[in-house]
C-alpha cells in the first residue's frame, strides 16, 4: 500500500500568493515528516485554481527539501512545452534527486493554456501521445528525435543521463480513449476523485482487458487513485470543514475553461463535456450539490468512514497507492492535523483487495 | 484472463464466492456468479419505494442514455468489446448495438408516447385519472422477470425499459449468449445513480434452464409478471416454472418476409431488403428470410439486391461464424443447387439468395440467407403468412401495404413495414400482437358512490330500498 498527498495549490478568496506557496512547501515537507510516499504537484496556468505552473521548478523544490519523499507531477501538460525540455527536467530531477521524481503527464483541459503556447487544442490527444512517447523512449536510449506531425528536429544525445533504471510515470486518464491508450502501453493511470466506485470499476475493468491483450502483466502495473480528504473524529466537523474551500474551488474549475459552455465547440473533450452535461442533468451544477455528491464518494469524515469508503474502491479496482488531497481542511495546521490523522488513524487499517472482481 | 460478470442484486453488484464458466460459440469464456440461497433471499425480500413520476423515470433513463451517447464512456467502450471479443459482432454491428440503446434511451418523447399508446393516457400511471363512473389508475404489477434471450440485445433493453416504464422492478435474468447488455445497461445505471429508485429496483443474473431448479423457482415463484424471450425451449420453461396466476408475456420464435411489388425503383426495394436481411444477421424474428416478387424484373432485382448485399457486407459487416455455422451455410447452398435453384452468394459466405419455386424451401442457415420466389400475386403469398408464427412482412413499394394490409392481416401477420424498417419499432405500434405495457400493469379503478347519478339512471343507487320496494326496473333506463 502507497500513500500520496496531493498539492492543488488553489488560492482560496482572501488568501495571498505568498500564503499559497508557503502552504505549498509546507505541506510537501510535513509529507515526509508523516510518513507520505509521494507528494503530488498540478500544473495550472492563468486560474487561482492552481498557482503552480513550472511543475519541474516546483517539484526541485521540495526535492531539494526532502530526503526520502518522492515528488511527483499529476501532470506536466505535456503538448504545450518542447518534449525535449521536458526530457531533460526530468532527467536532471531524476539524478539530483536519486530516483525520487515521478513524472506525471496530462493533456491539459485549459484553453488559455493552448492559446497563450501556441498549441491547437484539439490536437492534444495526438500530441501528448506522441510527446510521452517520445520522452519515455529517450529515458531509456539517452537520444531523442522526432519527424511527427507535431515536431520535427533531429536526434540529439540528451544530458544528463538518466539515474533510475526506469523513471516512474503515470498519466491522468478520464476518457476510455486515455484508458485504452494506456493500456496498451501498459503505463499507469491516474483515476479522478470526482467518479464513482461503480464507474472506477469499469475503467479498471476496461483497462485490464486491453493491457492484458497487449501482452502486459496487470499485477505489475501501479495505478493511483486519487480523493479528497478530510479525517475528523466529528464526521460532520470534516464535511463542513471543506465545504466553502471545495465549493470556491470546484466554481474555479469551471470558470478556467470554456470547455463546458453549451457553445464550445471544441473536438477531442467529449468525457469531459459529457461529465459536465450529466451535472447539469441531475442538478450537480448547483456547486454546493456538487461537493455534496463529492463528499458522498470521497474520504470525508470520521476515520472509519473514511476507511469504509478508500476500502470500497481498492477492493473495487485493486489499486493500492492512495493519493489524498487535504487542502480544504482549512488552516495549514488543521490541514496538517487531518493529514496526521489520516496517516494514523486511517492509512494503517486499509487492507489489500479482498478481490478484483 | 477471464472477464467476470457481476451479479446485481438491488442495483448492487454483489461479492459472489462461487462462479461459473460461460463459452461462447468462437471459444471465449467469462465467468458468471452461480446463484446460492443468499442471493435468492436478497432478490425476494429487495423491495423498493417508487414514487417516481413518468417525468422522474424518463429524465433518468435519458441522463443514462446520454452517457451511452458519449463515445468516451468507459462502459460503452467495454460493451463493444464485449460484443466484439465474445459475441462475434463486427465492430461496425456492436457501436450501432450501443448507439441504439443511446437512442432508446434518449428518445424521451419516444418514450413518453410508448405508455400514452398502450396504456392509453400519459397520466394514468401516475394519477387517478377521471373515466366513466370511476376513477382508475394503472399500478406496476411488481416484480417483473425478464428471461431474456441472447440473439437481439435490443430485445432485451426494450424489456427493461417497458418494466422501468410502468414502474415495475425487475430481476433480469440474461441469456448464457449474452450476458453483457443488461448487465452493462443495469450498471451505467448505478454509474450515474447508485441509489437511485430504479437502479435499486434493479437486478442482473444467469442461470441455466437445465441446473437443479430449486432455487430458481423460488424467484419465479415470487414474479408478478414474466416476459419470456427466445426459442420454443425458453418459452416452454417459462411457462412451466410461472406461478400459474400470473401473466407470462411471450415473445416467442417468429419468422418475417418481405413482398416485393413490382416496384419503379428496384435499387430502393433491394436495399430495403438487403438492410432486413442483414441487420443481427437473421437472428431476430423480424429478419426477412423469404423474399416474394410480384413482377416481371426478378433478375434485375436480384442483380440489384446482389449490389446491395455487398454494400452491407462492407459497411456492416456479419459476425464471426463457427466452423458448424460455415458447415451448414455451405450445405444449404450445395442442396440448393442439386435442387436445380439458382443460387448466387457473395465473398467469404457473406451472403447467399437462393431462387426456389413459391413452395420450395432448403434448409435455413440463417446468417444472411434468404430465399426468393416468384409470385404472381398476393393470393400466392397469403398461404405462407401463418398465424402465430409470422411476425414482421415487410413490403417495397411503401403504397402497395394499403392494398395488401388487411388480407395479410387476417392470415396471421403482426407487422406490416416499409422494405428497410424490419428493426425499426414504430412508436404506437405492437408487439407480437399486444400492447406489452398493457400486461405490466394492473388496472384498479375507484368508483363513484351511490349517490352519483349515471347518464343512465337519473336516480341514486339505494339498492336496498329499490329490493324491499321490488323496484329494480327503476335502473333499467
Amino acid at each position: 500500500m502507497k500513500f500520496g498527498n496531493i498539492c492543488f495549490s488553489y488560492q482560496p478568496p482572501g488568501e495571498t500568493h505568498k500564503q499559497v506557496m508557503d502552504r505549498f512547501v509546507r505541506l510537501g515537507v510535513a509529507s515526509e515528516e508523516l510518513g507520505f510516499d509521494t507528494y503530488w504537484t498540478l500544473e495550472h496556468h492563468f486560474t487561482e485554481f492552481g498557482l503552480t505552473g513550472n511543475l519541474f521548478v516546483a517539484a526541485a523544490n521540495l526535492l531539494g527539501r526532502t530526503k526520502t519523499l518522492n515528488v511527483g507531477t499529476m501532470g506536466v501538460v505535456i503538448p504545450t512545452a518542447h518534449p525535449v525540455r521536458q526530457t531533460e527536467d526530468v532527467l536532471l530531477l531524476d539524478q539530483l534527486s536519486k530516483g525520487r521524481f515521478n513524472f506525471g503527464a496530462v493533456r491539459g483541459l485549459y484553453h488559455k493554456d493552448f492559446r497563450v503556447f501556441g498549441v491547437n487544442m484539439e490536437d492534444s490527444r495526438e500530441i501528448t501521445q506522441d510527446f510521452h512517447q517520445m520522452i519515455m523512449k529517450s529515458l531509456k536510449t539517452g537520444a531523442i528525435s522526432s519527424n511527427s506531425d507535431h515536431i520535427d528536429f533531429p536526434e540529439v544525445v540528451l544530458y544528463p543521463k538518466v539515474y533510475s533504471k526506469e523513471v516512474p510515470t503515470c498519466m491522468t486518464a478520464e476518457s476510455a480513449s486515455t484508458t485504452e491508450w494506456l493500456a496498451k502501453q501498459g503505463l499507469p493511470m491516474v483515476l479522478s476523485w470526482i467518479i464513482g466506485t461503480n464507474e472506477k470499476k469499469a475503467q479498471m475493468d476496461l483497462y485490464n482487458e486491453i493491457a492484458t491483450e497487449y501482452g502486459h502483466d496487470i499485477t505489475k502495473i501501479d495505478h493511483s487513485m486519487t480523493f479528497i480528504c478530510s479525517v475528523d473524529n466529528d464526521g460532520d466537523k470534516a464535511r463542513e470543514v471543506c465545504r466553502a474551500f471545495l465549493t470556491n474551488w470546484y466554481d474555479s474549475y469551471v470558470n478556467a475553461t470554456n470547455i463546458f459552455n453549451d457553445s464550445n465547440q471544441t473536438r477531442g473533450y467529449d468525457y469531459h463535456k459529457g461529465q459536465w452535461r450529466d451535472f447539469v442533468l441531475k442538478g450537480h451544477t448547483n456547486t454546493s450539490k456538487r461537493v455534496d455528491y463529492s463528499h458522498e464518494i470521497n474520504p470525508v469524515g470520521t476515520p472509519e468512514e473514511c476507511i469504509k469508503i478508500i476500502q470500497r474502491d481498492i477492493d473495487a479496482t485493486g489499486i493500492t497507492n492512495i493519493t489524498c488531497g487535504f487542502e480544504a481542511n482549512g488552516t495549514e495546521d488543521e490541514i496538517v492535523a487531518s493529514m496526521d490523522r489520516f496517516m494514523k488513524q486511517v492509512a494503517p487499517f486499509l487492507k489489500d483487495p479482498k478481490s478484483t472482481i | 484472463m477471464i472477464k467476470t460478470i457481476p451479479m446485481i442484486i438491488g442495483g448492487i453488484v454483489q461479492n459472489n464466492p462461487n462462479f461459473r464458466e460461460l463459452t461462447f460459440e468462437n471459444t471465449t469464456k467469462v465467468s458468471t456468479p452461480v446463484i446460492d440461497s443468499d442471493c435468492v433471499d436478497n432478490i425476494i425480500k429487495n423491495k423498493v419505494e417508487n414514487n417516481l413520476s413518468l417525468n422522474q423515470i424518463i429524465n433518468f433513463l435519458y441522463t443514462v442514455g446520454q452517457r451511452w451517447k458519449s463515445e468516451e464512456y468507459a462502459r460503452r467502450r467495454a460493451y463493444i468489446r464485449d460484443l466484439k471479443n465474445h459475441l462475434g459482432y463486427s465492430n461496425e454491428m456492436a457501436k450501432l448495438e450501443a448507439n441504439w440503446i443511446a437512442m432508446l434511451l434518449c428518445s424521451k418523447s419516444a418514450l413518453y408516447d410508448i405508455v400514452n399508446h398502450d396504456l392509453g393516457s400519459l397520466h394514468i400511471i401516475d394519477e387517478w385519472i377521471p373515466q366513466g363512473d370511476c376513477y382508475i389508475k394503472a399500478f406496476p404489477k411488481g416484480k417483473s422477470i425478464h428471461l431474456l434471450a441472447g440473439n437481439v440485445p435490443l430485445s432485451g433493453i426494450t424489456s427493461i425499459l417497458r418494466a422501468i416504464l410502468t414502474k415495475n422492478d425487475c430481476i433480469i435474468k440474461t441469456s448464457a449468449a449474452d450476458p453483457f447488455t443488461a448487465t452493462a445497461l443495469v450498471s451505467s445505471f448505478i454509474d450515474v445513480h447508485a441509489e437511485h429508485p430504479i437502479t435499486r429496483a434493479m437486478s442482473v443474473m444467469y442461470w441455466s434452464h437445465n441446473e437443479d431448479i430449486l432455487l430458481v423457482k423460488k424467484i419465479m415463484d415470487h414474479a408478478d409478471v414474466v416476459v419470456a424471450w427466445g426459442g420454443d425451449e425458453a418459452i416452454k420453461w417459462a411457462v412451466k416454472n410461472s406461478p400459474h396466476h400470473i401473466d407470462i408475456l411471450k415473445f416467442g420464435p417468429k419468422k418475417s418476409l418481405s413482398i416485393i411489388d413490382d416496384p419503379e425503383d428496384i435499387a430502393v426495394a433491394a436495399t430495403g431488403v438487403a438492410h432486413d436481411i442483414c441487420f443481427y444477421d437473421q437472428q431476430a424474428c423480424f429478419s426477412t428470410q423469404n423474399i416474394y416478387y410480384i413482377g416481371n424484373k426478378i433478375n434485375l432485382f436480384i442483380d440489384e439486391l446482389e449490389k446491395k448485399l455487398n454494400i452491407y457486407a462492407r459497411i456492416l459487416p456479419k459476425s464471426f461464424q463457427s466452423f458448424d455455422e460455415k458447415a451448414a451455410f455451405t450445405l444449404t447452398e450445395k442442396e440448393c443447387l442439386f435442387s436445380g435453384y439458382q443460387v448466387r452468394k457473395g465473398e467469404d459466405q457473406s451472403w447467399i439468395i437462393i431462387q426456389s419455386p413459391l413452395n420450395a424451401f432448403g434448409n435455413q442457415p440463417l446468417s444472411r440467407s434468404a430465399y426468393i420466389h416468384q409470385a404472381s400475386s398476393i393470393k400466392d403469398i397469403l398461404p405462407f403468412i401463418h398465424k402465430n408464427i409470422t411476425q414482421t412482412v415487410s413490403i417495397a413499394p411503401w403504397e402497395s401495404s394499403f392494398k395488401y394490409r388487411d388480407e395479410l392481416a387476417k392470415h396471421g401477420a403482426e407487422r406490416i413495414v416499409e422494405s428497410g424498417m424490419n428493426n425499426i419499432f414504430r412508436v404506437g405500434g405492437a408487439h407480437d400482437g399486444k400492447r406489452p405495457l398493457q400486461h405490466l400493469v394492473k388496472y384498479v379503478s375507484q368508483e363513484k358512490p351511490f349517490g352519483h347519478t349515471t347518464k343512465d339512471v337519473a336516480v341514486e343507487i339505494e339498492q336496498t330500498r329499490y329490493l324491499e320496494e321490488d323496484k329494480f326496473l327503476v335502473f333499467v333506463p
